[in-house]
């Protein structure tokens, strides 16, 4: 039951951050879409080297007993 | 308008005069009415553009901005884009690209002659010149009573950027647009090699560019014939717009190779405004220039 | 005035950027990119893999992307069975029958006989779907001697706020079915004695009236946010759920019986050792959240990323890792990257069984769903080579360590390492084509 209610927390938390800052794109946040030149250069992008990435992913997915995350979440193996 | 359709060694070329300029198409195809189809509709997006965008008319968006007696003008998609390209441009020069300074030709005539106006005159027209007294919130364009806008130093790099883009989407042949030695190459040709560009220089001393092209963009700034002599000064056309006066140590011309031609012809604009640090600003761009000083 | 962007060529790209706003950007990004990477994976004494993988998107000139991933790894050497060590030498069972393996006194148990190739394969379309909507469908197959997973997925991504803003909800459903070497064992049964000179005795497992092949079903939904802070600064969020249910034990892995005073083996039946087979629940439900901000620092780029992981096994997990890409030429890169993990174990975690007390309803002596902490250490070296291509090489260090000596261990037990280091070495090349 802790647990349970751990997790919910945390997705409220999450959902409430999402909502503020979408909210927020608006106004303050986000840039102008010619001013991406920086977001458009190579590194600024979650998951950019995807060699690396999904290689990491499945050592950490045979070695540890956490999967998933910000990848789009692969699919299963029974590697060790 | 008319277009000349002519074989040539490595294609097609199709010819027509558009925005004072000789214009050609040349296309990697083998039949004369697909590069004659292909010619026309690079020449009616010329024409368009043109248009859309002069200032010598009355019939279009920039004579409704420029006669607007300070009322919001609602501008169309496309003059939106530029307005915004032009606020970016503003922006990154620190203010030495304006689309507002054209008011400063009404006493600066670069015709060769020695009719330098007086200090008075230019400074009287300053607080007409300047981006950042304009008010622009897309699509919404409100200019100070008196001030003009005029995008023609964007409208050629910038049709033959649409003009490239048009033809490219009806042909997977390899094709070369060239407005009045601004141009962009779309592709190699279908035995490999590249387009061949020769690009007259302003001065008829020196050599012409001639390189090769199989996709990129090729602009130039700089024009030797319009200039001003008074003293030994010799006054080039290109003017600093926030001092009103030409930047005397601009080279002669500056030609830049980049991707688009619309940023090739920005990047050579950009460089003759920084006078002779020109050939620092343009090697720290990484793009491939030439400077005519 | 808006600040100015300084960097040498930071005009061109801010020019470049405005273009492609414009609608007239420069050459269009090459419609065929295509990378390819290969791992070496290497504990010493241990397990070593060898991976290569290949990765392609290619849009078509409707504008639809496709993409397709192609996996192949090796795997050999030895896996931790599960067992303790002992102060006497032990022999086991191989999952294949046959003579089995011995492990000598005080050593940590290790399954020599691990051995395995896998083809994995993907493919996907991602559409448009109106102006700022953008579908994906895609499907996945992966494929082992003992271990088949079939998987379909989808999502959804909307652009807001002039783009500063993208919404992905994402699912996917994954079938595997596992057949184990030897048949799926019963749990808790005992691990049978070697049977010298058989080399394909199903017999002693199949007895059980188990089936040779058990099932398992993933489900996964998922919403990710991403948001553009600042000119420099992107943030990006995901929450995932996950539904497991079906066969989850690994068939591989035992538990020791010890005597619950010595802590010394107790015999089996036909056996000088007991081990029993592990057991499972085969209900499993997984919260991930993660969040990773990217920090442009004008030449340099750091990324900061944060995960919480939870499960109703009990496991809960910690996760922080940053990067730092030192963009020291226009072209070329060193990236440090440090990544912390920490993991409580399982409710049914447990090292060992002792004699005499009651079996519990679940137990894995499985290192992996112990506590332990991890650490990363790695650097990545990245240049853009004379034809264009990109080049990716990295070298990285990993060590897992749990508690060597847990406080409740029984007599004999106390003196040996009842959860040994795990040291890894990574080193893995990737090579980018056609990207501009």
């Amino acid at each position: 039951m802790m647990r349970a209610k751990g997790s919910r927390r945390l997705v409220s938390a999450l959902l409430l951050l999402v909502a503020g800052m979408t909210v927020g794109g608006c106004a303050s946040v986000g840039v102008k879409p010619w001013d991406r030149d920086i977001l458009a250069r190579p590194g600024m992008t979650p998951g950019d080297d995807v060699i690396t990435s999904s290689l990491d992913e499945h050592i950490y997915f045979s070695k540890e007993a956490s999967t998933g995350g910000l990848g789009s979440g692969g699919g299963g193996c029974g590697c060790n | 308008m008319t277009v000349q359709v002519q074989r040539r060694p490595d294609g097609w070329l199709a010819a027509f005069t558009a925005m004072a300029s000789p214009c050609e198409v040349l296309l990697d195809v083998d039949d004369r009415d697909e590069a004659a189809s292909l010619g026309e509709l690079a020449a009616a997006e010329a024409a368009r553009i043109e248009r859309h965008l002069s200032r010598y008319r009355d019939d279009n968006i920039i004579h409704a901005i420029n006669h607007a007696a300070g009322r919001p003008v609602l501008v169309d998609d496309e003059t939106a884009g530029l307005l915004d390209f032009a606020d970016q441009c503003w922006r990154l020069s620190e203010g030495r690209f304006d689309v507002t300074s054209g008011v400063l030709r009404r006493v600066w005539r670069f015709d060769g002659s020695d009719r330098v106006p007086s200090r008075a005159a230019v400074k009287e027209l300053l607080p007409l010149v300047g981006w950042d007294k304009v008010s622009w919130a897309r699509p919404s364009l409100t200019l100070p009573v008196g001030m003009e806008i005029d995008l023609g130093g964007l409208g050629k790099e910038y049709a033959v950027d649409r003009a490239a883009q048009l033809v490219s989407m009806r042909t997977r042949a390899a094709v070369l647009v060239n407005f009045g030695g601004d141009l962009r190459a779309l592709g190699a040709r279908r035995d490999g090699r590249p387009w061949r560009v020769g690009v007259e220089s302003p001065d008829a001393a020196a050599a012409a560019l001639d390189l090769e092209l199989a996709q990129g963009a090729l602009a130039t700034s700089g024009d030797a014939r319009r200039f001003l002599l008074k003293n030994g000064v010799r006054y080039p056309h290109i003017l600093n717009p926030r001092t009103g006066w030409p930047v005397l140590d601009a080279p002669r011309s500056v030609t830049v190779l980049a991707d688009a031609c619309t940023e090739a012809g920005l990047l050579a604009t950009l460089a003759m405004l920084q006078g002779r640090m020109a050939r620092g600003f343009l090697a720290e761009q990484g793009v491939k220039y030439w400077v005519l000083d | 005035m808006a600040a100015t962007e300084r960097k040498p060529g930071g005009l061109r790209l801010a020019l470049a950027a405005a273009c492609g706003v414009l609608g007239v950007a420069g050459a269009p990004a090459h419609a065929t990119e295509v990378s390819t990477g290969a791992l070496v994976y290497a504990e010493p004494g241990r397990v070593k893999a060898f991976e290569l993988l290949a990765d392609g998107t290619h849009e078509f000139a409707s504008g639809n992307i496709g993409t397709f991933r192609l996996v192949f790894d090796a795997l050999t050497g030895a896996s931790a069975n599960g067992a303790v060590p002992a102060k006497n030498a032990q022999t086991f069972t191989s999952p294949s029958g046959g003579s089995g393996y011995t492990t000598a006194a005080g050593e940590t148990p290790l399954d020599t006989t691990f051995k395995d190739t896998r083809f994995a394969g993907s493919g996907g379309l991602t559409f448009p779907w109106g102006r700022l909507t953008k579908a994906t469908v895609g499907a996945y197959g992966s494929f082992e001697s003992d271990y088949t997973s079939l998987g379909i997925n989808g999502a959804l991504s909307r652009d807001l706020f002039q783009r500063n803003t993208t919404i992905t909800v994402r699912g996917s459903h994954f079938a595997d079915s596992v057949s184990p070497m030897g048949g799926a064992p019963v749990p808790f049964a005992e691990m049978p004695a070697p049977t010298p000179g058989e080399h394909d005795d199903k017999a002693a497992l199949e007895d059980d009236g188990e089936g040779s092949s058990e099932s398992k079903g993933v489900t996964d939904l998922g919403v990710g946010l991403t948001q553009v802070l600042t000119r420099r600064t992107l943030l990006a969020l995901n929450y995932t759920g996950t539904n497991v249910t079906g066969y989850q034990t690994d068939p591989y892995k035992i538990l020791s019986v010890v005597d619950g005073t010595t802590g010394d083996p107790v015999a089996g039946t036909g056996t000088p050792e007991m081990f029993r087979y592990e057991s499972r629940p085969d209900k499993r439900s997984k919260h991930v959240a993660a969040a990773e901000l990217i920090q442009n620092l004008g030449r340099d780029i750091m990324t900061l990323s944060y995960r919480w992981y939870e499960d109703d096994w009990g496991i809960k997990s910690r996760t922080t890792e940053v990067t730092y890409r030192l963009n020291f030429q226009p072209t070329r890169y060193v990236q440090p990257n440090l990544r912390w993990y920490h993991q409580g174990a399982a409710d049914f975690y447990r090292r060992y069984l002792v004699q005499g007390q009651a079996l519990p309803e679940f137990a894995s002596a499985d290192y992996r769903l112990g506590e332990m902490d991890a650490v990363s250490v790695g650097m990545k070296y990245g240049t853009k080579l004379k034809s264009g291509n990109d080049l990716t090489m990295r070298l990285e260090y990993y060590k897992q360590t749990g508690n060597h000596a847990p406080n409740d261990a029984i007599g004999n037990l106390r003196d040996l390492d009842l959860y040994p280091t795990v040291d890894a070495w990574i080193a893995n090349v990737g090579l980018t084509f056609g990207k501009q």
